[in-house]
């Protein structure tokens, strides 16, 4: 009925098939020094979904850092969507962010070395989701925001595709952070297999524009066995610094700027988000505590050198991993989403700035206060 | 460094057309606009370096309008959003219409570009009307078809569209014809108006392109600032998928054919 | 793994002595395109359009309702790939029963709508002596063979040789014309894809 197929054509299959074999991707788990590789492939789907945008027990806004009350290692399901939000950033400055969660950063998430993070997130930026009113289900960071939104936000719309790269995690990055399009949702497991402070963001391109716009935040992956000092620190605080790039639009709203974004010139440097924030909302401590500082620099293009006025870091932790202790620095140099982890003995009452010593950029809004107390002890 | 720039222009005819009259009310039927054969500098060569070479097509003057797609829904009532089959759309489908052939003009207007449309429902809309979507080329290369006073101008257009890029008010778009940004052909609202689909919105080498921080800058094979501004925008529409509605796309149609005399003469023909 | 690697060199020698230098304007063939994902909830007969066969028949999709189906997209011009995947199709629709051979319908859809008209259809139908009555070879206007293809996953863009890069997949639809099956690759084994078939009937 049907003649043979000539050799060519067997020739050509043979060389998909073997191809084909050769572009098997990789999933299966295994351990290589004691930490876990090989998760399997991420999902893409589309859900009905309209609940809290951040979901998880140990995710919280900044500058708190949730205390991890339990032994061993932990499997946590996290769920922080896309959503868009009109966030103000400095007096009289306002604009629509595209965030995790709903801030600039986004949610802080804790967990510790080794732990398996189950992440789920929806690309909601083609709608109004408030994150201003307390909910039910949701994290920490919920509730804290909703008790204290500093940034002032109301919900927007702007309907971008958007994807998730946590520097925390170790998978392939065209699958688990691959980019979803405005009412999907995808889903995927990392191991947080090293300790420190990581960055996250998005990395949809122009990965700049998207950063900038204000997708990004950080994950403490505290060691498995603490910091090796004999001593329990009194606080401990997340600080990330980043830049914003924008420009006065046709109305109220700010908008971003491409100019100023690609010759690094940002209009605003801050820590947390806001350029007054941590002048408005001092951090608090008392005279002769020990205070740790989880310090990020999310960029997307600058550096910071961290500085407290006032203060020397009595152990620095470079990038959170306690293999990398420092001792006594005035200053630790953060290139663009590098970090460290920092301790401080805080000498006596009174007030601390927090600042990017390049001053430049403590000029346009990287400074911060550390309010001290009376000595309690 | 300099004379490479002024390459560039002149490879790349780019004109502000600031048009100082006022759109013109959209009429029944969208003008055709023919685009004449040529080539242009995508951001996805086929073969790196060299200009895609583009046939003349006919192309919509303006965006399809709501009250354009409402006509269509009356004659083809499987398009409608209580009866479109989820295999063509999610569901964000004409979300903001106050019912199935009422989209609320007071909030949408009659003359504003529908959107919320997935790429299905925007292939049988041109479809319907003797035409297609156009191709990622013939749309590119229709959007490149200006021209610029000087290299400044091009510049700050361009880099205005990245802005715009970052922030359209999808709840308050402007009507058809309204952006004063035109072709030298005379097609409307290209840029600054809402993104539009494409036949092959997804094109083949979306399989391969990484898509990581250094993309834009491998696909800035002009160095300028226009195609900086041209891959932010092939990069968002090949991540969609064709049954995505969003607020900030929409389409408009091509054509082998200018618009027939009388449009019953239409037939579909194969 | 290694052997797959010295098996693919040695066959990717031998073609590239033979065939590759006769057949150079194909080269970008090598790369098939992944076929993208898709959903199985949903029927494909809510495409309301109406296609041609190679018999000057118009067909439409819901034609083929309450019988299984198996569906591959091809192009006439396409010398190398595509008589892999239609004989493929043909393993495919061989293995059943003669039984349920009977009870299936073959759709062999061309996305080169310029150039396979019907009267090209039929002596390619003709070339690969496939003209049965199962079989029908399709086409249809650009754009809902554009959609369909959407529909099921197939990804094809002309080249500027006039050729097509696609994807290899072979598709079975259940009697609702749902995805029941999809097999993607040249040269696959058809065990599975039968067996769905022959399940359907049995039902």
């Amino acid at each position: 009925m049907k003649s043979a197929i000539s050799k060519i054509t067997l020739l050509v299959g043979m060389i998909f098939f073997g191809m084909s074999s050769l572009l098997t991707a990789q999933t299966q788990e295994y351990t290589l020094d004691g930490m876990t590789f090989g998760m399997p492939e991420a999902e893409v789907y589309t859900e009905d979904y309209d609940g809290p945008p951040v979901v998880g027990e140990y995710v919280t806004q900044l500058p708190n850092l949730a205390p991890l009350d339990y032994e061993g290692n932990k499997h946590h399901e996290v769920r922080i969507d896309i959503i868009v939000q009109e966030i103000e950033v400095a007096e009289g400055v306002r604009y629509q962010a595209w965030t995790f969660g709903g801030t600039v950063p986004g949610p802080v998430l804790h967990v510790k070395e080794g732990d398996k993070i189950t992440f789920v997130m929806k690309n909601r930026s083609d709608e109004e989701v408030t994150i201003t009113d307390p909910a039910k289900g949701g994290s920490p960071f919920m509730n804290q925001v909703a008790n204290n939104p500093y940034q002032k936000n109301s919900a927007a719309i702007m309907p971008m595709p958007h994807s998730m790269d946590f520097h925390a995690g170790t998978v392939a990055k065209d699958d688990k952070w691959r980019t979803i399009g405005p009412g999907e949702t995808i889903k995927f497991d990392w191991v947080a297999n090293y300790a420190g402070t990581y960055i996250y963001h998005c990395g949809t391109p122009s990965v700049l524009m998207h950063t900038a716009m204000g997708q990004h935040g950080v994950v403490v992956v505290s060691p498995k066995d603490g910091y090796d000092t004999g001593y329990e620190v009194d606080r401990e605080y997340v600080i990330v610094q980043s830049e914003y790039y924008l420009t006065p639009g046709a109305g109220d709203l700010y908008t971003y700027d491409f100019e100023a974004a690609s010759s690094n010139n940002p209009s605003h440097v801050v820590f947390n988000g806001h350029q007054t924030i941590l002048h408005d909302q001092p951090l608090k401590a008392n005279a002769g505590e020990r205070v740790r500082f989880h310090v990020s620099n999310n960029g997307p293009s600058g550096t910071s050198s961290f500085h407290v006025i006032g203060g020397i870091f009595d152990r620095v932790w470079l990038e959170g991993h306690p293999s990398n202790e420092m001792r006594g620095m005035q200053t630790v140099l953060l290139g663009a989403s590098g970090s460290a982890t920092m301790d401080m003995i805080v000498p006596e009452e009174g007030k601390y700035i927090l600042i990017d010593h390049e001053f430049v950029d403590a000029e346009k809004g990287a400074t911060g206060t550390l309010k001290a107390g009376p000595r309690k002890k | 460094m300099r004379s490479q720039t002024n390459r560039v222009i002149l490879a790349l005819p780019l004109l502000v057309v600031m048009t100082i009259f006022m759109p013109e009310v959209a009429s029944s039927q969208t003008a055709r606009v023919l685009v004449p054969e040529g080539s242009f500098h995508s951001v996805l060569p086929e073969i790196p370096g060299e200009p895609v070479p583009v046939d003349s097509f006919y192309m919509d003057e303006t965006a399809v309008t709501n009250e354009e797609f409402v006509k269509f829904l009356k004659e083809n009532p499987e398009w409608r959003r209580s009866e479109i089959p989820p295999i063509f759309t999610n569901d964000g489908y004409l979300r903001e219409w106050r019912s199935d052939l009422d989209p609320g003009y007071e909030k949408l207007g009659e003359n504003r570009p529908v959107t919320r449309v997935s790429w299905y429902a925007a292939n049988a809309y041109c479809s319907d009307q003797g035409g297609r979507l156009p191709t990622l080329n013939q749309w590119e290369y229709s959007a490149q078809l200006m021209e610029f006073e000087s290299k400044t101008e091009m510049r700050t257009f361009s880099s205005e569209l990245i802005n715009w890029y970052s922030g359209i008010d999808v709840n308050n778009l402007a009507e058809v014809g309204s952006t004063q940004i035109e072709n030298t052909e005379g097609v409307k609202d290209q840029f600054g108006l809402v993104m539009e689909w494409v036949e092959d919105f997804k094109p083949i080498i979306a399989d391969e392109l990484s898509l990581d921080c250094g993309t834009v800058g491998r696909m800035n094979t002009l160095g300028s600032v226009y195609s900086y501004a041209a891959s932010i925008r092939y990069i968002t529409r090949m991540s969609f998928n064709a049954k995505i509605t969003t607020g900030m796309v929409g389409f408009r149609c091509a054509y082998d054919e200018p618009a027939p005399t009388s449009q019953y003469e239409n037939g579909n023909t194969l | 793994m290694k052997s797959v690697i010295a098996y693919t060199l040695v066959f990717l020698g031998i073609f590239s002595m033979n065939a590759f230098a006769q057949h150079r304007h194909h080269q970008h063939e090598k790369e098939a395109l992944k076929a993208g994902e898709v959903h199985a909830d949903h029927s494909l007969y809510h495409l309301d359009a109406e296609f041609i066969d190679h018999r000057n028949k118009v067909v439409q999709l819901s034609d083929f309702k309450g019988e299984p189906v198996i569906v591959v997209m091809f192009y006439g011009n396409c010398t190398q790939v595509c008589p892999i995947l239609i004989q493929d199709t043909w393993r495919l629709f061989s293995s059943l029963d003669e039984s349920v051979q009977a009870k299936t319908k073959v759709l062999a859809i061309s996305f080169d709508t310029e150039n396979d008209t019907p009267e090209v259809l039929k002596d390619y139908a003709k070339y690969e002596q496939l003209d049965l009555p199962e079989w029908h070879f399709i086409t249809g206007k650009r754009t809902e063979i554009k959609m369909l293809a959407t529909m099921l996953g197939v990804k094809y863009q002309q080249t500027s040789d006039g050729h097509f890069a696609h994807s290899n997949l072979v598709t079975v639809l259940d009697t609702e014309g749902k995805v029941a099956k999809r097999v993607e690759g040249l040269n696959q084994s058809m065990k599975e894809a039968s067996a769905v078939i022959t399940a359907m009937l049995k039902n």
